[in-house]
């Protein structure tokens, strides 16, 4: 607990200088004197030309503010999910879409398209499937016999697999001069999607999530020596398990409708938080959302900024995550939990 | 009773010439310098692509077996700007236009029985066509159909396609008087652009989705109209990609600081308008968001038909309404009507032009 105040000052003060980096940088040149120019502007100590003034104020507060905003949430989200999945399942290679969700999402944003291009319908049809493709799962996992892991899985692999054969044939039936690019081009994910309506609307219920799910450390810690052990110290094992399937579901589906599908964050971040601080989940998963969070600042800010083209995110967040987590497997010699 | 029989006996033979050469057909030289027989009545045309469906759709509908989904207007409401010919015709699945996706059924074009098959073919050495033409070659060389290449990959192209689709159906009449308003229309619009200095020709963001930020560059197949119009695109950059719809971001069309914005989705011009984040975006500020029509097929691209004759006239009076001064009314009147066969109301052009 000692070591814990130092390195929550540590990530909070990372989490701060990201933010402040990532709204320094774009395609359109603005010097560090005039983001702190227009910072003692805003704050009313300074004189501006109002010109200058609204110009300044579009690029870093409308245009930066909600992409900054969104990296920091979809981040968070998808870096707490994959690490209460990776609790939850007992297994380093879980990440958020094990249980289909991003197959979901990717069929529901695709059916959208087709029938009506409208952005609001899409995002909304995107985290509706998300949730359905791991009710689905579930459903099958119950069907199947219980709660346990391997019928969870199981049942998350169908789910998922049903999912992407849907999105197939949606694929398949897009018209390939217009919707199919649509489609593909919403497939990629990117954080330009965020809309600061959107973000106000997701913002509560996000962080809500991730605070739940990190509440959840201590059961996570109980449940990762296996079912068993955790009953006889008192937890309810099926409820702590349905609970972060739920909330990481809900969390990782907004992070669909912010951004689109955005691999990778949720699978290496976990094991990066891991190596930093050790396997207790009660610090091991706000340790994760900080990470995930600075991780997508980072990768965002580079692929807006390099050319006048976007690089889509999912390319560099596996760019960057294969390395890292090479790095990360090599030092991990003992064990990953 | 002689005279008769020498008549008979010259009709028999007549009859039997006919048919023996209609069984031998002729050969051809097609769009991409291939030698192709055909039979010499020609009565049913698949068209493989979306290029050549809408081509063959205005030079000869009788002929065609149908229309591609992806053809179809999009809206429902649009669909009175078709043909009475083509409202009964199945909807085809066509491939893709570069052949990647081969959706084309080869049993249901058998089963449609075609004189010849049409597909899109470009003569300049594009290695990106190479391949796929090679492809679409073979797929219909297996099922014994003569394939006819047509090249209207570029807008100016389509004066030259039309004539060699008229002369190879028939329609040459028909076809030399659609080409000739092609050529008028482009004399009239190069006209006006060659009286503008690069320095004052309009900067043009071309905005391809509902959030605006896909984009074509200067050197893309999709932007050619735009081209052709005598904008000065604002996106640079090699094209990777035969799809095109490049992703930028906000700031950098901020950057560009484009004149005029022409969108594919009617939703963005509204989108752009109250978003706070577009504002400072000349094109926005100035409200000069302009729509491409749609009716009855897109007027720019996706599919690139025909329809982009009308389109390059649509974006000059866009562009430059003082220099390029014709009765935009009447042009457009006047291509529906000759293209395709529809008179439009006042209304329409009304929307078009808003």
């Amino acid at each position: 607990m000692r070591r814990g105040v130092p390195w929550t000052a540590f990530l909070s003060v990372l989490l701060v200088v990201a933010v402040l980096a990532a709204l320094s940088v774009g395609r359109y040149p603005l010097r560090v004197k005039d983001i702190a120019d227009f910072l003692l502007a805003a704050a009313g100590l300074k004189q501006m030309p109002k010109d200058t003034y609204d110009l300044l104020y579009n690029v870093i507060v409308q245009i930066r503010l909600p992409r900054v905003l969104s990296a920091v949430l979809v981040g968070a989200a998808l870096a707490t999910s994959g690490g209460a999945y990776q609790a939850v399942f007992r297994n380093p290679l879980v990440s958020p879409e094990l249980m289909g969700v991003l197959a979901g999402a990717a069929f529901g944003a695709a059916i959208a398209i087709l029938a009506s291009g409208n952005w609001v319908v899409v995002q909304a049809t995107a985290f509706v499937m998300g949730v359905v493709a791991v009710a689905v799962a579930v459903g099958i996992a119950q069907l199947a016999g219980g709660a346990s892991i391997i019928m969870l899985v199981l049942g998350g692999v169908i789910s998922g697999t049903l999912f992407t054969a849907l999105l197939s044939i949606a694929k398949f039936a897009a018209d390939p001069g217009n919707k199919l690019p649509a489609i593909e081009y919403w497939l990629m994910g990117s954080l330009s999607l965020a809309d600061i309506k959107v973000i106000r609307w997701v913002v509560a219920p996000m962080a809500l999530g991730i605070v739940a799910l990190t509440g959840l450390g201590r059961a996570l810690d109980a449940l990762s020596m296996g079912d068993d052990e955790a009953r006889t110290l008192g937890v309810p094992v099926t409820t702590v398990r349905y609970s972060v399937i739920a909330v990481a579901t809900l969390i990782s589906a907004a992070t669909v409708s912010l951004a689109g599908m955005i691999g990778w964050v949720g699978l290496i971040i976990p094991h990066v938080a891991r190596l930093a601080i050790g396997p207790g989940n009660t610090r091991l998963l706000p340790t994760s959302a900080c990470l995930g969070a600075v991780f997508l600042l980072a990768t965002d800010s580079v692929s807006r900024t390099l050319y006048n083209v976007e690089i889509p995110i999912g390319i560099l967040t596996a760019l960057f995550g294969v390395p890292v987590f090479l790095l990360v497997v090599r030092r991990a010699r003992k064990g990953w939990i | 009773m002689t005279s008769t029989r020498v008549r008979r006996l010259c009709l028999s033979c007549l009859l039997a010439v006919t048919a023996l050469s209609s069984a031998w057909g002729r050969e051809i030289t097609d769009m991409v310098g291939r030698k192709v027989t055909i039979p010499d009545r020609i009565t049913k045309v698949f068209a493989a692509d979306p290029y050549t469906n809408v081509l063959l759709y205005v030079v000869a509908p009788d002929l065609s077996l149908g229309l591609q989904p992806g053809c179809l207007p999009f809206r429902p409401e649009d669909r009175r700007f078709l043909r009475k010919e083509i409202a009964g015709l199945p909807e085809l699945a066509t491939q893709s236009p570069g052949g990647e996706q081969a959706q084309v059924n080869m049993e249901e074009v058998l089963r449609l029985k075609p004189d010849i098959v049409l597909a899109m073919g470009a003569k300049g050495a594009n290695p990106m066509r190479v391949g796929s033409l090679k492809r679409t070659e073979e797929r219909f060389a297996r099922i014994n159909l003569p394939l006819i290449f047509v090249d209207v990959d570029a807008i100016a192209d389509y004066p030259a396609g039309i004539e060699f689709l008229g002369d190879l159906l028939g329609r040459e009449e028909r076809a030399r008087r659609l080409s000739q308003y092609a050529r008028r229309a482009f004399a009239q619009v190069q006209k006006a652009v060659a009286a503008i200095p690069p320095e004052k020709r309009v900067r043009v963001y071309y905005a391809e989705s509902a959030d605006g930020l896909a984009t074509e560059s200067d050197r893309s197949l999709h932007a050619d109209a735009i081209r052709m119009a005598g904008g000065n695109i604002v996106h640079h950059g090699d094209i990777k990609t035969h799809q095109g719809m490049e992703k930028v971001s906000l700031e950098q069309v901020l950057l560009y600081d484009p004149e005029m914005i022409i969108s594919q989705e009617p939703e963005f011009a509204t989108n752009a308008y109250h978003d706070p984040r577009w504002q400072k975006v000349k094109a926005v500020a100035n409200h000069r968001i302009y729509t491409v029509p749609r009716a009855p097929f897109n007027w720019i691209d996706r599919p690139p038909s025909v329809m982009r004759i009308l389109g390059v006239q649509w974006l000059a009076y866009r562009f430059y309404p003082n220099v390029y001064r014709v009765d935009i009314r009447k042009e457009i009147r006047q291509f529906c009507l000759l293209f395709m066969g529809v008179d439009v109301t006042d209304a329409d052009l009304n929307e078009w032009l808003k």
